[in-house]
């Protein structure tokens, strides 16, 4: 269970999958600083912090941000 | 069937509907699967009936119905016919043409990748959009390791509502994907 609360469900990869890939950016539009993806995969943030809203447009921070968790993103 | 009866109908507000409603919806299931067995899916056949749980409440509003599994059905009916129609033509819509097709890929950014990873990009963002901006919160707070409790409190839901949302969105994810489904029995409740 605290791992869960910590990772995300493990049974959730097709969710990883689809947040890990869709949205590329390349060029790094608007991509948030590495404190912030930090703070985000430590669960210091609120559910409305804007930095998830990010994580959901951009597939390299969402990567990043698995990555800090301890988790990584299955492949497409 | 089982399915719908273990997760609940949901009203508009995250509640259940009122028990005399929600016996009625599940006993119409059955004939709804058997009249219309192109509605196969977990998912279409909860909004079915919960759009018609909506219908049947806010009739009610105005007295009681008099035969309500015959109002019921005829509602259930009515939303089924519907989706079958829009079913069909939300395919159209979204299927491109060729040239379409190609306009597509070669716009989408991409600084490496062969034309399948691209063409696999397009197919992931094409299904991220068909999840409503909540299904992609709550699909994200999860994976940051919120609980249903927490994201309930959050959203003014109930953790029922929030585990429905979640397993549904889940589910919309894996039919797009061509993901066996079988291990997905939702909970009535989690952490």
């Amino acid at each position: 269970m605290a791992e869960n609360r910590r990772n995300g469900d493990r049974d959730d990869d097709e969710i990883d999958r689809l947040l890990a890939h869709a949205n590329p950016n390349p060029q790094r539009v608007g991509c948030l600083p590495q404190e912030v993806l930090t703070s985000l995969a430590a669960r210091r943030q609120p559910l409305n912090a804007p930095g998830y809203e990010h994580l959901l447009e951009c597939s390299e921070c969402y990567r990043e941000f698995r990555r800090l968790q301890g988790e990584e993103p299955t492949e497409s | 069937m089982e399915h719908l009866r273990t997760i609940g109908l949901l009203d508009s507000d995250g509640q259940p509907f009122r028990p005399h409603i929600e016996r009625v919806l599940i006993q119409l299931l059955p004939r709804l699967r058997r009249e219309f067995p192109l509605l196969q899916d977990e998912v279409t056949l909860a909004e079915v009936m919960e759009e018609a749980g909506r219908r049947i409440r806010h009739r009610e509003e105005r007295g009681q119905i008099e035969r309500l599994h015959g109002y019921a059905w005829v509602t259930v009916r009515s939303i089924a016919t519907s989706r079958m129609r829009q079913g069909s033509a939300k395919l159209h819509q979204k299927t491109l043409d060729s040239d379409a097709g190609n306009a597509r890929l070669l716009a989408t950014p991409s600084s490496r990748g062969t034309a399948a990873e691209v063409e696999q990009t397009v197919l992931l963002r094409e299904l991220l959009r068909t999840l409503s901006r909540e299904e992609r919160m709550i699909c994200l707070w999860k994976k940051a390791g919120f609980s249903s409790q927490e994201i309930a409190l959050h959203q003014r839901r109930t953790v029922v509502a929030i585990d429905t949302i979640f397993s549904r969105a889940k589910q919309k994810i894996r039919k797009a994907l061509g993901i066996d489904d079988v291990a997905d029995a939702p909970a009535r409740r989690s952490c």
